[in-house]
């Protein structure tokens, strides 16, 4: 039944993908990052009133790290949230944030992770 | 249902479908090093599928597993002449040649206003089906879970048939099933060629459920892992397999204090268990106590 | 029936089988017999093709099954036992005798699908009828790795027997039984003639080749130097000379 469901089930959403920028910030906690992100529509027009969760997952193991993810807050700022992250280990995650609104999406950046914070790297 | 719940089971069973394929080499008596190569065809080829040409999933999973079988059949042909060491070498060595490839390929296509496709270390994003069709998180994990269900419900079918018992046999000893007329060398392709497409079964999925994928993804840690799973959880039953993937992932992520170290618990037990139970914790003497008796 | 010609098998430098013709007729039991080291197992493992012959040709049936490799030339119609017991020890002993159920008959009984992927009742009932024979019915369901020693090299012969081999052949089936258990060989044995299989027999023990080998083929570094029935080969002077060492 699900499978028929699947196959035709063909409602494609609205198309304005988001684009996201991150960089973290280490704490005072190890391993505990706070992480700020702009997000933008494709024209490069700040998003504002999106909800999303930011998790993360190595590129190095996938799916053998599961990082439980936390709800972004928005700020004052236009287009600007900030999460609180907590990572397992330094290197490099690839972070995701999973949106609820203004639609559900995905969008994966990858970060480099060492003492100081994460930068988006590559 | 808890999402970060969602998350642990979705790759718990993701990663259960590849440690199933590295199992299945383990019961014809070879280890390979080399399973998440098919892991990242059948990512690569789903997401392609459905991304750039707007398949459906279930067709771009097909799609993916036939790849997947194809190059486990073509991996198969010239490496089962191999045995042990070698073998293990030529399967670690056709992977990293796989990832290496997929780091130079590039094929991009416009889809709607985005180019979207595999391109080289930037890796395959933009495979959006779930999202675009508006399948939950927990409707996903119902989809890899029920394939997960059907796949076990296969191998226990055909445990207990001939070709079942047969694969032991050369596993055991591949020169006495040949005297006994079993064809070991054919045997060993058809495992290897059901195992790779499996494990592009696993990637189908995996590539759905993150939306990208990067050459980095399929490294040898990822076949390691898929390898030991099956080594710690026994080879006695395909409930061995998944019973390693629910260990690690599962039991040391529920134990969020340990998690950090987990690499050398995992790396610890792996080796005491090989020790103490050189065929894994679900080994056959296990099991066959704990079926006697039944049909 | 079964005919070896010109065999020769080199390991290094070590002729181990060099220039060999046999024919085993059909319905008779041939004894091999010959020194430690004159390449009767040798020659046991190039007709059952555990490896490549150096030279020479394998015949069965009037058909070459020299380019054959080892589990086409059991379908063909070769079984044999192991010098050295090798079973499948996690397996029950029926199952045993399943795995070796591959003869042509096999085939067309069952059906691929069935052979392969069906139920186990009717290749049950088949490994039984070999089991009985065997001596071994009441243990068709205990692993092969918990039988005696005896018992295991029944269990080779009924599983060579499940194969429906028209040549099978023994690799020494009396190493290491008690004078009793050799009685019952023998007569096992010679029930199998009577049922109209041909038989190689490689053996050490004098007493049981002896006995019931309708004629006898002895080899000495990898040559044939005496053939004739037991009467004549115990008389012959260059037997005697190899087994004594005298030369």
């Amino acid at each position: 039944m699900i499978w028929l469901w699947l196959m035709l089930s063909s409602a494609a959403l609205g198309q304005t993908r988001l684009d996201a920028a991150i960089e973290c910030a280490a704490t005072a906690r190890l391993m505990v990052y706070d992480c700020a992100i702009a997000l933008a529509d494709r024209q490069g027009r700040p998003v504002d009133g999106a909800k999303f969760k930011l998790g993360a997952d190595m590129p190095s193991m996938p799916m053998a790290h599961n990082v439980r993810p936390v709800e972004a807050d928005s700020t004052d700022a236009p287009g600007r949230y900030r999460a609180r992250l907590e990572l397992e280990m330094e290197g490099e995650w690839a972070l995701r944030l999973e949106f609820s609104a203004p639609r559900r999406d995905v969008v994966v950046k990858r970060l480099i992770f060492d003492d100081k914070g994460g930068r988006e790297g590559r | 249902m808890d999402e970060f719940l969602i998350g642990v089971l979705s790759n718990i069973g993701l990663m259960s479908l590849l440690a199933l394929s590295a199992w299945l080499l383990l019961v014809v008596g070879e280890i390979s090093f080399g399973q998440q190569a098919f892991f990242a065809l059948g990512a690569y080829a789903a997401g392609i599928a459905t991304a750039l040409y707007g398949w459906p999933l279930p067709l771009g999973l097909f799609a993916g597993v036939v790849v997947g079988a194809l190059a486990g059949f073509a991996v198969a042909i010239p490496t089962m002449r191999l045995t042990g060491l070698a073998f293990a070498i030529a399967t670690l060595a056709f992977a990293e040649l796989m990832r290496l490839l997929l780091q130079l390929w590039v094929f991009q296509r416009e889809v709607d206003g985005e180019r979207l496709g595999p391109n080289a270390v930037e890796g395959f994003r933009g495979v959006r089906w779930v999202y675009d069709h508006d399948l939950s998180a927990l409707g996903y994990l119902g989809v890899i879970w029920g394939i997960v269900v059907v796949v076990l419900a296969a191998l226990f079918l055909c445990e207990r048939s001939r070709i079942g018992l047969a694969c032991r046999a050369v596993g055991a000893d591949a020169e006495l099933a040949e005297a006994q007329g079993l064809p070991a060398a054919r045997l060993k392709i058809l495992v290897a060629t059901v195992a790779g497409g499996l494990a592009a079964l696993g990637g189908g999925l995996y590539v759905h459920l993150a939306t990208y994928v990067e050459p980095q993804h399929f490294s040898i840690m990822l076949g390691v892992h898929a390898l030991a799973y099956g080594l710690i959880g026994g080879l006695g039953t395909a409930l061995g397999p998944i019973l390693g993937v629910v260990l690690d992932i599962g039991l040391l992520e529920a134990l969020q204090e340990i998690a950090r170290y987990r690499m050398i618990v995992f790396g610890g037990a792996v080796a005491v268990l090989l020790i103490l139970r050189p065929r894994g914790l679900l080994d056959e003497a296990l099991v066959r106590r704990l079926t006697r008796g039944k049909p | 029936m079964l005919e070896v010609k010109d065999l020769a098998k080199h390991f290094g430098g070590v002729k181990a089988v060099d220039g060999l013709d046999l024919h085993v007729r059909q319905g008779e039991i041939l004894g091999l017999i010959g020194p430690n080291g004159s390449g009767k197992s040798t020659t046991v493992n190039l007709v059952c093709g555990v490896y490549p012959a150096t030279a020479g040709t394998v015949w069965l049936e009037g058909q070459e099954i020299t380019p054959l490799p080892m589990h086409r030339r059991l379908t063909a119609g070769i079984a044999r036992t192991f010098q050295n017991i090798r079973l499948f020890g996690q397996l029950t002993v029926w199952q045993n005798l399943w795995m070796a159920q591959n003869a042509p008959d096999h085939v067309r009984e069952q059906g691929f699908f069935a052979r392969w992927f069906g139920g186990q009742a009717r290749a049950r009932a088949s490994a039984m009828d070999y089991l009985d024979f065997a001596g071994l019915a009441e243990k068709a369901d205990e692993l092969a790795s918990a039988l005696s020693f005896g018992e295991q090299r029944r269990l080779e012969m009924a599983r060579a027997l499940a194969a429906k081999p028209r040549v099978l052949l023994l690799d020494e089936p009396a190493a290491g039984m008690s004078a009793a258990e050799i009685e019952t060989l023998d007569e096992r044995i010679r029930r199998l003639r009577k049922g109209g299989l041909t038989i190689l027999l490689i053996e050490h023990h004098m007493e049981l080749v002896m006995g019931i080998a309708d004629r006898i083929v002895v080899l000495n570094f990898g040559r044939r130097i005496a053939e004739g029935t037991p009467a004549e080969v115990q008389a012959d002077r260059a037997v005697r000379e190899a087994y004594l060492g005298t030369s």
